[in-house]
Order: C-alpha cells, then structure tokens, then sequence
C-alpha cells in the first residue's frame, strides 16, 4: 500500500512530527518515520480544513480529534481517497464549536429585531400615553422650529393675539394636559398640522382659501383634536422606532433627517375620524359654530374634483396628509347641527388674514 | 491578516539552531490573485442579492483565504472562524447596546433641544470620549476574536486582558493626541502596541513588548512640520520608522522580530491602496487586505528560532462570537 508523507500536528504542541501516511479500507493509518503507529483516523470522520487547492498542500482533520491536524504536501493522497469512497471532502475546522446553540441565538435574534419592527405600530399607541407631556412638547418644539429654517413664522402682533385668543377659547372647554402654541407659516400651501405636545401650525394658504374665519377655527379645532388624541407623537415614535431599527441594522447616522418626517405623518381614517369628532365637541362646547369645518371639506373636494390637472398638487396637499371621503364629510355635517356664533368677528377675521402682511 | 505581530517557530526543512543572528524571511504568501477574486465576486453578487446581510459570512471566506495562504516558516495558518459567529456577535451589539444607546441619545436630544446650549455643549463633551472608549473597546474585541480563531501549527492564537481599560486607555490617549496637536501620537500608539503584543498569546506563549528608549521624536518632528507643504504624505517616513520601532522591539520566546520599510515604499504601497478603494466605490477593501498580507510576506523578518515543544496549546478560553461593536462601527473589515 502506497505510503504518502506528510507532518502530524497532535493540538497539544506546536511541535510536529514526519509522518506517513496509508489509505486503509475505511481508515487512514499515520505512522512515524520508523513505522510507529501515530493514529488512525476513520474515512467518514475525515475533514478538509482548507480547499483542495493546485500547487498548496492539503489539510485534513479528524472529527473525532478536532485539535489534532495533518498537512500533507504529497496531494497525491487526495487520488487514494477518492479511490476509497471519499470523492468529496466536507470541511470541518469548527467541528465541536457548538453551532447548534448559536444558530438557536441567531434565529431568536432575527425574530426579536422582527417583532420589534412588526410590533412598533401596536406598542406606538401605549408608549405615546405614556410620554411625558413635557417631553412631546420639547420634541414637537424642536420639529416646529426646525419649519423655521426653511419658512418663516407670521409675525403680525393682532393677528397672533386673535390666534391666541381663539384657541384658548377653544381649549378651555376641554381637559388635557396639553397647552396648545398655534402658529402661522408663510407658506402658500393650503395645510396645516399638530406637533406633539401641542404645537399647531397654520399654513398661510389655509387661512387665505378659507370663507370665513369658522372653517379656520374648525381646523384648529380639527388638530386639536388630533394632540388631544396623542396622534402626532404615536405617529413619530412608529416613524422613529422604524428609522432607529433600520440604520441600526444597515448603519448609519442616527439623529440626521428626522424633522421632515412630521409633515409626511398622515394618519388613518379612524384617527381623522376621532379628530373631527373632537373638533366639533370643542366647537359646540365653546358655543361656536361647528359647520365651518363640514364646509371646508366640502369646499376643497369639489375644487380638488373642478381644478383637475391646474394646481391639482397643491389643492391635494391638504387631503394628501389628511384623508378625507364622502362619508367623512357627512358624519362631520351631521354632528356638527345648527346654531353657535361666529369663531371672529370682522375685525379679528381682517387681523388674522393679515397676519403675515407685518 | 495573522498580523505583524504574528508567531514564530520552524517548519521542518530549516536549519540547525546554531546561531540567532541570521534574520530569515519567515513570512510567505502565496496567495494567487485568480483565486481570490473568485472569492470576492461571489461575495459581491451574494451581498447585492442579500442586501449586505451576506457581508459577516463574506468575510469569513475572504479571511479563511488569507489565512490559509500566508505561511510562517513554511506552515500554513488556519482561520476558524465562521460567519455565523459574526453575524450573531453583531445581533446581540445591535440590541444590547446600539439600539438601546441610540434610543437613548434620541431622547437626550429632543428633551435637550429646548435646553440652553451649555446644557447641550455638555452631552457631546460626555458623548464624545464615551464613543472613543467604545471605539477602543470594539478594536480590543475584534482583535481578541480574530486570533482566538487563528491557528498555526495545531495551536490557537489568545489575546487576555481588560477590553474596557483599553478602551479607556485608547479614549485617554487620543483626546490627549487633539490636545497636543498631535504630538502625543507616538506615545500613544507605543503604549496601545505594548498592551496588544503583552496580552497575545500563541497557545501557552506569550508575545512580549520590549520596550527600548526610543527615537520617534525626530522624525516625527520632521513629519509634523513638513505636514503642510506636502499634504500630510511627509508621515509615510515617520509611520515607517514607527512601524520598524514596534515590530523590532516584540519578541516571542527567543526570535526577534524585524520589519525593514522605508517610508518611500510605505508610501507607495498606500497609496495604491487608496487609489483601490477610490476607483472601486470602496467595495475593494478585500483587496487591500490581500495586498497587505503580500506586503508582510516581503519585509517581515524573524531572527532566531522558537522552540516549538515549549508551545503548548492555548489554556485560554475562546469568545463564542465575535466583532459584533467593530461592526456597529463600521469597522468589521479590517
């Protein structure tokens, strides 16, 4: 039997020893140079280290000793193995390292970073409830002056009084830890949106598209609604989770981009539900009239429909963030009943249309 | 890579251990770039289809190349690693301790954003050496884990020691380099070098740093002031001469280290290492580690022989799974 020679590596020291090597029936027989036996590896037990790769020795071990090592530099025995049944080689250097366990940690692992993710929408809603107000209005804070660096915020000294006052009004008839800090933005765009912890904020072209200051205060009311429900800081915490799992995951800045995500917040149709439904209680409550709002609606889907392609985008602004439906709109109409006074009075409406002209 | 700081002994084919003063290049690669970049592209194409989640097993491949082809004194080294390993020691960081500091520092941002800004000023005071210390920290556990899985001559590679003090030592050392303009920087890595190499082990032998006064400061002057005129390439020679004083001051048993670089050719070699990266989006890092386990093999020297009975296997305990900070950092490649 052919003898193939090679050095013997035992795992207990470095040093080696000149061995060689015979292919058996089902074994592989290591003698040393004056024909000692060294050991005597079984075929099936037998493992590639490394590759079979030209012009490199090979590298074999036995599962049933994984300290131990042989580096053959006769490859010639890769031949004699085929020939005994063993044509393919598995590679084994981790044999005994316990992969099992770390595949269970693996898997147990993905499935939390999963169920978090999956899990973030449900536990939004607890986890908004039991935010410190003061924490959401420091955080609604920081995303509404964050507005201020690409927009500026309306100045005119009546018109931020009349705001106040009509929102204060408004507030007064409902109990919430919240403070509401209503601001106006000197933008175009027909929108407007709550921050958390209170913070409102008008966007100009609302004001000026509005007929009439009750469909401005049904709005206000509107977003009150969304604060008092918590619907802004769920809606960032879901954003954030998802955001921080995600760079987490690929890497990443943490921190950066995070304040144009309050704009992009839309919310469902039972949370615009909630909020009107809210809106018109604080309306009836402060004795104002609650129609406003029905009839801004109502307005701005029958312009959406007749403008068509002309200013369509700016026209969906509004809708696009805040979904709106037939349905919708007649629950709104249908709560909100007859009667109230009106939100402003001419002159107060002048000062708050004019709020950004100072 | 086995590192510069790698293990000595002979093969078999070597001469009788008369004298301990030939120097032998005790170091070869014979790595065929054919074969790696084999390697390299079914590693990219996995990535791409696997959104990057391939990466840890990846490395894995490229690192159990490496190893496989770089000899010392004629046998092979061994990566045991497997990318599973990496891939759950990055896992368990991400939510142990990146998700939750990274929630954290969210909060202390938005509830400091109303604040003054002294109160603001003082978080990234606090922030800023934490995330030094944990730099170090993931570098100390990655090297840890990178030899326990090497192998040579049957016997594991160990690195011991506290990776929280040189996480420590590593923040101390860097602010104190700002502080100084960068004149502390030889100190620095002298003293981080010595807490490596004095806490490496081969199996039962320990990598010792012998610590000779030393002549950085000149040509570290020389660096420093010619920084400017010649876009900061003058630190090539100084990070040549500091390179040739750490390796030449390790010893492993008897043997005597020694790598011989001039800085011109330090230069070259990262240069064109740079210009890899650039020209390849960065995706050619794995070919930088090649090129450095070549570089290796043509200047590190051994003088003097180990005594291979003597090395008896590693009584020290491997960490289960590994790099999973470094990687958090970006930092899993190297």
């Amino acid at each position: 039997m052919e003898l193939y020679r090679g050095r013997y590596f035992d795992g207990k020291t470095a040093r080696h020893r000149e061995i060689s090597a015979q292919v058996a029936q089902d074994s592989l027989r290591i003698v040393d140079t004056s024909g000692g036996p060294v050991a005597v590896w079984r075929l099936d037990e037998l493992r590639l280290v490394e590759p079979v790769r030209a012009g490199r020795p090979l590298r074999l071990m036995s599962e049933a000793s994984p300290g131990a090592r042989l580096t053959m530099e006769d490859t010639a025995i890769a031949a004699a193995l085929r020939a005994h049944g063993r044509p393919r080689l598995r590679r084994g250097s981790r044999v005994g390292r316990g992969q099992r366990k770390l595949l269970a940690i693996a898997v147990a692992a993905v499935l939390f970073v999963g169920g978090a993710i999956a899990g973030l929408p449900y536990a939004a809603g607890p986890l908004a409830a039991v935010l410190p107000v003061a924490w959401a209005e420091a955080m609604g804070a920081g995303f509404v002056d964050s507005m201020g660096e690409r927009y500026s915020f309306c100045q005119g000294a009546d018109g931020l009084a009349t705001l106040a006052r009509l929102s204060e009004r408004l507030a007064a008839t409902v109990e919430t830890p919240h403070s509401f800090k209503p601001r106006v933005v000197d933008s175009p765009a027909v929108n407007a949106f709550a921050a958390p912890g209170g913070h409102i904020v008008l966007l100009h072209g609302l004001i000026e598209n509005a007929e009439g200051p009750d469909e401005v205060a049904g709005v206000l009311a509107h977003e009150m609604g969304h604060v008092i429900h918590r619907h802004p800081t769920r809606g960032l915490i879901r954003r954030f989770g998802f955001m921080v799992v995600m760079r987490g995951l690929l890497g990443g800045d943490l921190a950066g981009g995070l304040g144009a995500t309050l704009i992009d917040l839309s919310y469902t149709r039972e949370d615009e539900a909630a909020a009107d439904a809210a809106a018109v209680d604080i309306l009836r409550r402060a004795g104002l009239r609650a129609d406003g709002l029905a009839r801004f609606f109502a307005r701005r889907s029958a312009q959406a429909k007749a403008d068509g392609k002309a200013g369509a985008a700016d026209l969906m602004v509004y809708f696009s963030s805040h979904p709106s439906s037939a349905a919708r709109e007649q629950a709104v109409a249908r709560q909100a009943g007859e009667g109230g006074e009106r939100a402003l009075d001419e002159r107060e409406w002048k000062a708050l249309r004019e709020i950004c002209s100072e | 890579m086995p590192g510069p700081g790698g293990a000595p002994p002979p093969g078999p084919p070597f001469e009788p251990p008369r004298t301990s003063s030939i120097v032998v290049r005790g170091f070869t690669f014979t790595g065929k770039l054919g074969e790696f970049f084999l390697i390299f592209i079914v590693n990219l194409a996995l990535n791409i289809v696997t959104l990057t989640t391939f990466r840890f097993w990846g490395r894995t491949r490229v690192r159990r190349y490496l190893w496989s082809q770089g000899r010392l004194l004629d046998e092979p080294f061994e990566y045991t690693g497997s990318g599973l390993e990496l891939f759950v020691g990055f896992v368990i960081v991400l939510i142990l301790i990146i998700l939750p500091m990274s929630l954290g520092y969210l909060v202390l941002d938005i509830v400091l954003s109303n604040a003054r800004p002294e109160a603001q000023a003082l978080l990234g005071m606090v922030a800023y050496p934490f995330f030094l210390f944990l730099l170090g920290v993931a570098l100390y556990r990655a090297r840890a884990y990178r030899l326990s899985r090497t192998l040579w001559r049957g016997i594991r590679m160990a690195q011991t020691g506290s990776s929280a003090a040189y996480g420590g030592y590593y923040a101390i050392f860097l602010l104190l380099s700002f502080m100084t303009l960068g004149w502390f920087v030889p100190e620095k890595n002298i003293r981080l070098w010595s807490i490596l190499i004095n806490n490496s082990y081969l199996g039962s032998e320990r990598f010792r740093f012998e610590r000779v006064t030393h002549k950085l400061y000149r040509p570290f002057a020389i660096a420093w002031l010619l920084c400017i005129p010649t876009l900061g390439l003058s630190f090539a020679w100084y990070k040549a001469a500091e390179i040739k004083f750490l390796v030449g001051a390790t010893r492993f048993q008897d043997v005597e280290l020694t790598l011989d670089v001039s800085g011109g050719r330090l230069l070259g070699f990262v240069l064109l290492n740079g210009i890899i990266i650039v020209l390849t989006l960065g995706l050619g890092g794995p070919f930088v580690q090649y090129r450095t386990a070549g570089f290796i093999a043509a200047n590190l020297g051994l003088e003097g022989q180990p005594q291979l009975a003597a090395i008896a296997q590693s009584p020290w305990t491997e960490p289960g799974v590994g790099e999973g900070l470094a990687e958090a950092f970006g930092m899993g490649s190297v």
